[in-house]
């Protein structure tokens, strides 16, 4: 398990809260006191920095976040920082693909931050593959609630394990959309395991599965930061998306 | 008051507050000095309720989703208990963790006796003459194939040790002398040593006993789980009989000490 707390801040200042702020003076220009933007964010009982940040620079108040936590501990703790829910169902790649997975009665969101490193992430074969499945589902399901515009935050460690490209691929092309022909990522090789091409494969996929559900990407940004004493970086990318 | 002033609450509330406030500290202070690590080990095991809360989801949404919580959270709220110097509190949690445990298996498998349980029916008290939903005493449970086969493998009645904490547990509730909360020297709650070895011990051995009836009671569930899931539970386990019947009984294939 890897402590990503310490630098959090970092890419809270340098693209997390930039792209939000850019989010909310194109989603609601004339909203100036407080955006007041529906947050959904995948957090830390003891890091919870973006939600004070997006707090202090009037982008949204903690009656409208929805924050995951990753076991009941960490729920508990959230708990008393007021937020307007705090939702905690194992982990979250694996519970949103659920039917009864409590978060699918919030959609939809203004903000979106799926920062998985944030949920203790054990570094095992298939992980970054099974949060790219579990991004496409929260599309699906923003779609779904008819939400229009979004800021997309999607962040993980991208360490020694490939990506298995045909996975990715098989688990979008599992939900059908009509005139969407699949994904097409065949530019990219089967086991992807140099680190520069996970980033741009993260990239690519991400913008393809919201051009799927209709969503026209107008800005995108991301950052990495290596961690300390290890092969694995972090790895964070940005973007807004409206129709 | 909408912001929250010591100095305007009215004077008992004012001194009730200020007490509790200084000595939830004090004993919190005082039991994590000797017992942190303890501590930890024990919030540890509660930690298992996620996994069992992920492995019946599925399967009994509603029950399960409303009854694992509480039975986490009456483990979670007996060690705060225990660490404020409030030992006969913390021992009744557990008893109501044990409850709440039996129930779910019950209720598993009775859905619309859980309906009228929900809603606060008590009709098992009326024409069954018992006190709980499950009939009397518990003949249900020793009813269960997984039960039996664990009994005999055992060489015991995993029911019998059941009757048994839930005995003890119970003189906290119907406050027997010995688990008072005051002394005739003491009102309020203070770390005590002895109490605080009591109510882990018994802490311990309701969460054996709440691991091994879901285990037994949700066997198929169990057995369905990954190797590391059901080690993890396992490890939970202090008892070494409880494990090595469990393993024996329920078929399960891993090598090794847990």
């Amino acid at each position: 398990m890897t402590n990503v707390n310490s630098m959090k801040s970092q890419m809270i200042d340098s693209l997390w809260l930039p792209t939000v702020q850019e989010g909310g003076r194109v989603f609601y220009p004339r909203l100036r006191k407080n955006k007041k933007m529906k947050l959904l964010t995948l957090t830390n009982d003891r890091n919870f920095q973006e939600v004070v940040k997006f707090q202090e620079n009037h982008l949204t108040q903690k009656e409208y976040t929805v924050a995951w936590a990753r076991d009941s501990f960490k729920r508990i703790r959230l708990e008393t920082e007021s937020m307007g829910v705090v939702l905690e169902a194992g982990r979250y790649e694996d519970s949103i693909l659920s039917a009864t997975c409590p978060v699918h009665g919030h959609f939809s969101f203004d903000i979106i931050n799926l920062d998985f490193s944030s949920q203790d992430p054990d570094l095992e074969d298939g992980r970054i593959e099974k949060e790219i499945e579990s991004l496409e589902r929260t599309i699906y399901l923003q779609n779904q609630e008819r939400g229009n515009k979004f800021v997309l935050i999607y962040t993980t460690l991208i360490d020694s394990k490939n990506i298995d490209r045909d996975y990715v691929v098989r688990a979008s092309d599992a939900i059908r959309i009509n005139e969407w022909s699949g994904l097409n990522l065949s530019h990219f090789p089967q086991r992807i395991s140099d680190g520069d091409l996970k980033k741009n494969f993260i990239e690519e996929v991400i913008k393809k599965i919201c051009q799927k559900y209709g969503y026209t990407n107008i800005k995108i940004n991301s950052s990495t930061l290596a961690m300390p004493r290890g092969q694995e970086q972090l790895y964070s990318i940005a973007g807004i998306f409206t129709r | 008051m909408r912001t929250f002033n010591v100095n305007r609450l009215p004077e008992l509330t004012r001194s009730t507050y200020e007490s509790q406030q200084r000595w939830g500290d004090k004993n919190w202070k005082d039991t994590l000095k000797k017992h942190y690590k303890e501590i930890e080990k024990l919030l540890q095991k509660i930690g298992v309720f996620d996994s069992w809360k992920n492995i019946l989801g599925n399967k009994y949404g509603k029950v399960a989703g409303e009854l694992v919580p509480e039975i986490f959270l009456d483990a979670y709220i007996s060690v705060h208990f225990a660490c404020m110097g409030l030992y006969k509190q913390a021992n009744i949690c557990l008893r109501t963790q044990l409850e709440t445990a039996l129930r779910l298996v019950f209720f598993s498998m009775h859905p619309v006796e859980f309906k009228w349980w929900y809603e606060s029916n008590e009709w098992y008290r009326g024409s069954l003459r018992t006190k709980d939903v499950w009939g009397d005493g518990y003949r249900y449970f020793e009813q269960l194939e997984t039960v039996k086969k664990f009994d005999k493998i055992c060489n015991g009645k995993l029911f019998n040790s059941i009757r048994r904490i839930y005995k003890i547990l119970s003189r906290y509730v119907h406050s027997g002398v010995l688990s008072f909360q005051t002394t005739p020297v003491r009102v309020s709650p203070k770390y005590k040593i002895d109490a605080f070895r009591k109510w882990r011990d018994n802490f311990r051995d309701v969460q054996d006993y709440v691991n091994t009836i879901f285990s037994l009671g949700f066997a198929d569930e169990f057995q369905g789980v990954s190797l590391n899931n059901q080690k993890k539970i396992l490890k939970v386990v202090r008892n070494d009989k409880f494990k090595r019947g469990l393993r024996k009984s329920l078929g399960l294939k891993f090598r090794g000490r847990i």
